[in-house]
């Protein structure tokens, strides 16, 4: 399957010309995303949920009675190739490019977009700024923002959990974090005060000790009902275990990439661990739609999607072709049109709103999940009620 | 008359012969891609001639100095983000370089004289740095130069309200084409050569084969080494602006160990004894990677389709670097230029000590 998207991929830029466009022509999608190096491991998957939304609008009958073609080229989780590819595909006709699920890499892409005057729409970025002000008008992210994340697990946690003050542990590795750690900061003092939270330190992934960031916590005056943990795999999973074993048996809030099952095994006997998810893997999804999403990936690919990220890659070409459909073309302007009003409007991946400020979700509903016996289990859906601000979305002065 | 005019044309000629031997493949290359190669090839060979700026660069500095450099991506990077400040996203600047001046973070300035200030900024840098790093001799000036690699990238990572810290900066305008980085590519090579034949080059090729003589000599290795870092930084950081313009995006990790490293495999695969040798190596790795690239990504041989397994690229292209560090230790060019055949003898001597 790979290689023919390839060889198709090769054959498109090479052979095609731009022609004009004829009713009868296919609508073309292009992916520039990573297929190998280490940002594959984010879109290999919603990729995959990507193409199987592709193939349920052709065997439809198509998108304005036209059959949808994708081409995919790799970026190797390199910038400059990211700029390459993306320009070459925009040069053999793509009506719409998907780029990778981070903005340093999805952006020379959607750069290149730009330039043609095609939409760029990103997998899974969660940074506001794949979007009108950081690229411009015509990209769009599929995915919310990571401060939404630490918002709703702020919130869920005051609200829900009856938690009154925290600490918070922020990696500082990629900005990614740095915005979750924020976007928490600002909803726990708005909704608890600024003193409840009882301290703040930093570590980075690949350090290979947070025992003096342990210590630290341990010496509080008052100590912390919880601990929010800003990081991701494997230096989350590491610093989660570290906290255990220091016998810290606090409840664990986290962010969204410590999601999935996959690292469980670092910390045998896991509990009182909470995080804020897209859909459960699992089959406890309350919501049909992710069931019936779960139940069409197994059936495509036998097997369910190896993250959860999958379900924004679906979502993603459900959007584009849902705005395309309205604006019955596929033009740039018209499509944008469409999709900046968006408003709570539902899709699997749950109800999404655009602006033309804003290109990115902000209080999309997440799935509470909590880990027990070994496995991540979903305990309720919950969206947050305190929106980031534009300050807070591109963490100004912070 | 005329007979006065030929000889001094041949010399002419000869004298600019190794540059013109660079120079008008170069231009071949730009001119058959440009009009017969495809988009992804047109721009593997605009990379191509950036990194030829850069390593030229590089080459001024340690080719003649004979110190390796680990530091130069530092000017690079100084480079770029000066440019990055003077010229990218009006609309997002006041909102994340929150810290830039005023008469920066409000404005952009124009393309060209922003261009030409980032350079100054990176020759600026490398003068500084220079000062004090040229004070060393050996493989002390190559870690201290391993030293303000580190010392810059952890700076601007962490400096957010200017740097906007390890995010990469996006909406540079991209205005590099295959001319202009050509251009930049001959005008470095033109300086390089210009300054090794010079007195200034001569004495620094010196130091090179013999520290104790070229002192002896009346040579100061200092002030000597000093200029050809300068001029390097300077040429640097012309590589630094012109890959910002035309990847469209700044980002520090993109100016650390990874690159500093592909930089010099290029510049020690062609020879860092010459200039011929420095951009033999980008265009041989370039054309290697490029290729193998290709394979990777598949080709059909008679109606099947075959490809590399990925990675396959990088696993040869490093077999490759073994096989030169074995066979062929000086490089492609073993520290030749391209010439007449008489003048490599004349200067022989000099050149391989």
């Amino acid at each position: 399957m790979k290689s023919f998207a390839v060889a198709a991929s090769a054959a498109i830029a090479l052979l095609l010309p731009s022609t004009g466009v004829r009713a009868e022509e296919p609508i073309k999608i292009g992916f520039a995303i990573a297929e190998s190096g280490w940002l594959s491991n984010y879109d290999s998957a919603p990729f995959k949920a990507a193409v199987m939304k592709i193939e349920e609008i052709n065997k439809a009958g198509g998108l304005l009675g036209r059959q949808i073609e994708y081409s995919v080229m790799d970026t190797k989780t390199d910038q400059a190739r990211a700029a390459t590819v993306g320009a070459q595909l925009v040069d053999g006709g793509v009506d719409m490019l998907v780029v990778s699920c981070d903005y340093d890499f999805g952006a020379p892409s959607a750069l290149a977009a730009k330039q043609a005057g095609k939409i760029a729409f990103s997998l899974c970025a969660a940074d506001p700024k794949m979007g009108v002000q950081g690229v411009g008008s015509l990209t769009f992210t599929a995915n919310s923002a990571a401060q939404s994340e630490g918002i709703a697990i702020a919130e869920y946690a005051q609200k829900k959990m009856n938690l009154k003050s925290v600490y918070v542990l922020e990696d500082l590795t990629i900005e990614y974090n740095k915005s979750a750690c924020a976007g928490f900061r600002a909803a726990w003092a708005a909704g608890g005060g600024q003193e409840t939270i009882l301290g703040n330190d930093t570590f980075k992934n690949d350090d290979p000790s947070i025992a003096s960031q342990i210590t630290r916590l341990k010496g509080l005056a008052k100590q912390p009902e919880a601990v929010f943990v800003c990081s991701f795999t494997p230096g989350g999973a590491s610093a989660v275990r570290q906290l255990r074993a220091a016998g810290i048996d606090l409840p664990i809030l986290a962010n969204t990439a410590m999601v999935d099952n996959y690292w469980l095994n670092a910390v045998p006997g896991l509990k009182d661990f909470y995080l804020p998810a897209f859909m459960s893997l699992y089959g406890d999804d309350p919501r049909p739609e992710m069931a019936k999403f779960l139940e069409s990936h197994k059936a495509r690919y036998g097997e369910p999607p190896v993250s959860s990220y999958a379900v924004l890659g679906y979502s993603l070409i459900e959007q584009w072709a849902y705005a395309v459909e309205q604006a019955k073309t596929t033009e740039s302007e018209a499509v944008v049109g469409v999709m900046n009003s968006f408003k709570d409007q539902p899709f699997t991946a749950g109800p999404t709103s655009f602006t033309d400020q804003l290109h990115i979700q902000v209080d999309r509903p997440w799935l509470i999940m909590k880990v027990e016996n070994g496995s991540f289990h979903a305990v309720e859906v919950y969206r947050n009620s305190f929106k980031p601000d534009m300050k807070l979305l591109f963490r100004v002065g912070q | 008359m005329k007979s006065n005019a030929m000889p001094s044309l041949a010399s002419i000629g000869r004298f600019w012969l190794p540059v013109l031997a660079l120079v008008v493949p170069l231009v071949l290359i730009v001119v058959v891609t440009g009009q017969f190669g495809g988009l992804s090839l047109q721009r593997t060979v605009v990379e191509m001639l950036i990194s030829i700026v850069i390593v030229v660069g590089l080459y001024v500095f340690v080719g003649n100095s004979g110190i390796i450099s680990f530091g130069h991506a530092t000017f690079m990077a100084i480079a770029a983000y000066g440019s990055a400040w003077q010229t990218c996203c009006e609309m997002l600047k006041p909102i994340t370089m929150s810290g830039l001046p005023h008469f920066l973070r409000d404005q952009s300035i124009p393309l060209l004289p922003s261009a030409i200030v980032s350079v100054l900024l990176a020759g600026a840098a490398a003068f500084l740095t220079g000062l004090v790093i040229m004070r060393l001799t050996g493989l002390a000036a190559s870690i201290a130069t391993l030293a303000v690699l580190f010392i810059l990238n952890v700076v601007y990572s962490n400096w957010d309200s200017v740097t906007m810290g390890s995010a990469s900066i996006v909406g540079l305008p991209t205005y590099v084409t295959a001319w202009l980085a050509l251009g930049c590519a001959v005008l470095a090579i033109v300086v390089a050569y210009l300054y090794q034949i010079s007195a200034f080059g001569l004495a620094i090729r010196a130091t090179r084969e013999d520290e104790v003589a070229a002192a002896a000599s009346g040579i100061s290795l200092y002030w000597s080494r000093l200029i050809a870092f300068t001029l390097s930084g300077f040429l640097v950081g012309l590589g630094g602006v012109l890959q910002a313009h035309y990847l469209g995006t700044v980002s520090i990790n993109n100016f650390f160990l990874g690159f500093t490293f592909l930089a010099l495999a290029m510049l020690i695969v062609g020879g860092m004894g010459s200039l011929a040798g420095a951009v033999v190596g980008v265009v041989v790795i370039t054309a290697m990677v490029d290729i193998f690239r290709r394979l990777e990504g598949g080709i059909s041989i008679g109606g099947q389709q075959w490809s590399l397994p990925a990675g396959t690229q990088e696993l040869i292209i490093a077999a490759f670097m073994l096989l030169i560090l074995v066979f062929r230790k000086d490089g492609i060019m073993a520290g030749r230029e391209i010439a007449l055949p008489q003048q490599p003898q004349r200067e022989k001597g000099l050149i391989n000590g």
